[in-house]
């Protein structure tokens, strides 16, 4: 069995950080976390003509007809450069959704233009999640437990006031919003995995930026007459991180593959945006630490990253979410709840402290 | 097992959406092939032999005629280049022979340090006269290796190393005392670093490759007594042992490079596939299962971790073997040793936890259908922490090599 991506996809990721690099760094998102920054953008426009809205919608409404698996190498830059639009949302669930299972008049009405970039789309994560960039979206689609709703979110629609990543202008959609529907559990779930999986591939992105962020910082930073990346402690920290991370990235390699193919998707999402989140937050974790007071300050880049970092964690599933819908196909649980709490009920022993006769004061059980 | 050995990999799934190769999941059908016919072969030739992993005379005869008939079969060394006796297969077929080798419970490889250290260090460093009088007779197991690597003053830093061996004509005399030997209890040769050049100071560079017959008058050879109840490995004694200066591999003096290779390929991809650790893992599960904890909700997310672990590996291992792309193998081999002895020892740990109090009754505690080694198992992982490297050493190396962070001063 082969676990490689072509030649092909590195040259291509490698050719949109150039750009990235130049048009997207640093700088260019802190104007997102102030409210200067106006749609469309020189960035939106740029990521536009770059194809990258385009990529997955099918070749008949202008697009280029790739799959999760061809885009994942991009989907992972987007995240390394914390790109505040709803691209990855788009090239990953909406050009998806609406190739699969909308009727043709949807299908013309909207994937030429969102492939082009003239229609922004975006994803909800549940009627009380949050769209990224949604006040700002022609076409806003929500996830809930039976399907996807289509939502054209009014003009004067407002993001939220204050939110833990202004850059994603966030805004919730809402009924009122509906112009349509595509019906199913079978949708919904589909798009809840697409998430899950385009969700962890951008949170590895984003972990390493900060991996690469931090790593630098412990080469220059110097203390004790020596940098500090040079002290085991330091160093040891940053290569856990970064082996925890980079042991997770093909596991959504794999999920994106068993999305293209509708095979095996279900087990392959849950483990993949398991994995990676608990390795995204390791490394946000790592990362402010190795940075020390520096990374605290508002000047320093790396909250930018982290926040980010912290609302994808619990986007489309958080680890634990994961981790306890697998446990429940690995592990089948083999009694009813009933049975379960006797059976838990006769095994209270002598370490479940409820005892007052023998309490003292201030000394309460958990 | 999130991967099936029966999936076939259809044409379609070869060609990316722009022409280019797609990763692939499943097999080739000749592959497909290849996996029954190692299956079949190995069910059909293990039949009727037992193994025991002690290190009685009879256990070790049982090995060696095993490895006897791998050899004769053409299996001995599968992943070896033909032209010294391998089957030349490619890494992806290697990987399938392993798997099956590790379902079909066959025995660990009498001559693995010769294998899988040895060798690949000779046909990297070795003259052609050298590869043809060494390499043939690691496949026949005519010569059965340990590694002579660690002292007791010089463990993780190996370059401070004092095993002498002074020149005398065409002959070293060889002075010193080589501990944590792996298979010197089976072995017969070992191959063995010691300092040429009578400075210490030169650390590395004073060391030279050496092969010695462990049959020369001088030799010593005393088994470790070791916590999991076995003794897998041995101290060994030179007093002027005379080696040939023939035996030397690579320039005299300059054995430290031949010495990193052998440590990579230790620490590489190896012979441990992704079916070794599930299979762990079932025994684990299968002792969840016996103690009711598999019915505990911590349990069961436990094991779900620790699955997930597996396939993660089985997915690595993938790549590591079939990608070209340095941001693949470059990455993956290096960290192999850290993340699978890590995950290994997690993976005991669960088990042990599955125990409770019944821990203390050690092997009788455990259902029939784990290893009857489990508890020597479960220790033994604890020293895959340590040797090939402490995982300490490997953060270091990880740090330095992958982060390029800087090294620590030395004193």
């Amino acid at each position: 069995m082969r676990v490689a991506l072509p030649d092909e996809q590195y040259d291509l990721r490698n050719g949109v950080r150039e750009v990235l690099r130049q048009h997207a760094g640093p700088a260019t998102l802190r104007r997102y976390w102030s409210s200067s920054e106006e749609h469309p953008s020189d960035l939106w426009k740029r990521l536009c003509d770059l194809g990258l809205t385009s990529m997955t919608a099918p070749a008949l409404y202008g697009g280029q007809g790739f799959g999760l698996l061809d885009t994942v190498l991009l989907q992972e830059e987007l995240g390394r450069f914390a790109v505040p639009y709803p691209v990855v949302e788009t090239i990953g669930i909406v050009n998806v959704l609406l190739a699969r299972h909308a009727s043709e008049e949807v299908r013309s009405r909207w994937l030429p233009g969102v492939a082009a970039g003239t229609k922004m789309a975006t994803v909800q994560p549940g009627w009380d999640g949050l769209a990224p960039w949604g006040a700002h979206a022609d076409l806003v689609i929500v996830i809930d437990e039976d399907g996807a709703e289509l939502c054209e979110p009014p003009p004067g629609t407002s993001s939220l006031e204050s939110s833990t990543d202004p850059a994603r202008r966030p805004a919730r959609a809402t009924r009122a919003m509906s112009i349509g529907r595509l019906e199913g559990r079978a949708i919904a779930v589909e798009a809840q995995q697409l998430g899950a999986t385009v969700t962890a591939a951008t949170l590895f992105g984003l972990s390493e930026a900060v991996l690469n962020q931090a790593t630098e910082y412990a080469k220059d930073r110097v203390q004790f007459g020596r940098p500090i990346g040079s002290f085991q402690a330091v160093k040891h920290q940053l290569v856990d991180a970064y082996v925890g991370l980079q042991n997770a990235r093909r596991s959504v390699w794999y999920a994106a593959l068993c999305c293209d193919r509708g095979d095996g998707a279900t087990e392959a999402a849950h483990l993949a945006k398991a994995s990676v989140t608990e390795a995204s937050n390791k490394c946000s974790q790592v990362a402010l630490q190795v940075y020390g007071g520096l990374g605290y300050t508002w000047e320093c880049d790396l909250h930018m990253w982290l926040k980010r970092i912290q609302v994808l964690e619990e986007t489309f599933g958080s680890a634990n979410d994961h981790w306890r819908a697998l446990a429940d196909t690995y592990f089948p649980r083999r009694y009813p709840p009933a049975i379960r709490e006797e059976q838990r009920s006769k095994s209270r022993n002598s370490f479940e402290w409820n005892d007052t006769a023998s309490s003292h004061r201030g000394m309460e059980a958990s | 097992m999130l991967i099936p050995d029966e999936a076939g990999a259809s044409a379609e799934d070869d060609r990316a959406a722009n022409g280019g190769p797609l990763m692939q999941v499943g097999w080739l059908p000749e592959e497909i092939d290849f996996r029954e016919k190692v299956r079949d072969w190995l069910e059909a030739n293990l039949a009727g032999r037992s193994f025991q992993t002690s290190w009685s005379p009879q256990a070790l005869l049982a090995r060696l005629d095993w490895e006897r008939c791998l050899h004769a079969a053409g299996y001995a060394g599968v992943n070896w280049p033909p032209e010294y006796g391998g089957a030349g297969l490619d890494p992806v077929r290697a990987t399938i022979f392993y798997e099956e080798y590790e379902r079909a419970h066959a025995p660990d490889r009498l001559n693995r340090q010769g294998l899988t250290l040895l060798g690949p260090t000779l046909m990297q460093y070795g003259t052609p006269e050298q590869k043809e009088r060494w390499l043939p007779k690691i496949l026949s197991c005519e010569h059965i290796w340990c590694q002579g690597f660690s002292e007791p003053d010089a463990g993780s830093d190996l370059a401070s190393l004092r095993t002498r061996a002074t020149a005398d004509g065409d002959t070293y005399i060889v002075n010193g005392q080589k501990t944590w030997t792996s298979n010197a209890r089976a072995a017969n040769w070992i191959f063995a670093l010691v300092r040429t050049d009578p400075d210490p100071n030169l650390r590395s560079r004073g060391i030279s490759y050496l092969l010695i017959d462990l049959d020369t008058p001088g030799v010593e050879v005393r088994p470790i007594a070791q916590i999991s109840g076995d003794s897998h490995f041995a101290e060994v004694f030179f007093s002027d042992v005379r080696v040939p200066t023939e035996n030397r591999i690579g320039a005299e003096n300059a054995g430290w490079r031949l010495a990193m290779s052998t440590l990579t390929f230790e620490r590489g991809a190896g012979l441990y596939t992704g079916a070794h650790f599930q299979r762990i893992l079932d025994e684990t599960v299968a002792i969840m299962d016996w103690t009711g904890a598999v019915d505990d909700d911590w349990f069961r997310l436990e094991a779900t971790r620790l699955q997930a672990a597996v396939t993660r590996y089985t997915l690595n291992h993938y790549a590591l073997v079939s990608s070209p792309h340095e941001e693949d193998s470059g990455v993956l081999g290096p960290m192999n040793k850290l993340v699978w002895s890590t995950m290994q020892v997690q993976i005991y740990q669960l088990g042990i936890k599955a125990l409770g109090s019944r821990v203390e009754l050690g092997q009788e505690a455990l259902p029939r259908s784990v290893s009857p080694t489990w508890f020597q198992d479960y220790w033994r992982a604890r020293a895959a922490l340590i040797y090939a490297g402490t995982n300490e050493i490997q953060r270091n190396i990880l740090g330095e090599r992958l982060l390029g962070l800087p090294r620590e001063p030395k004193a």
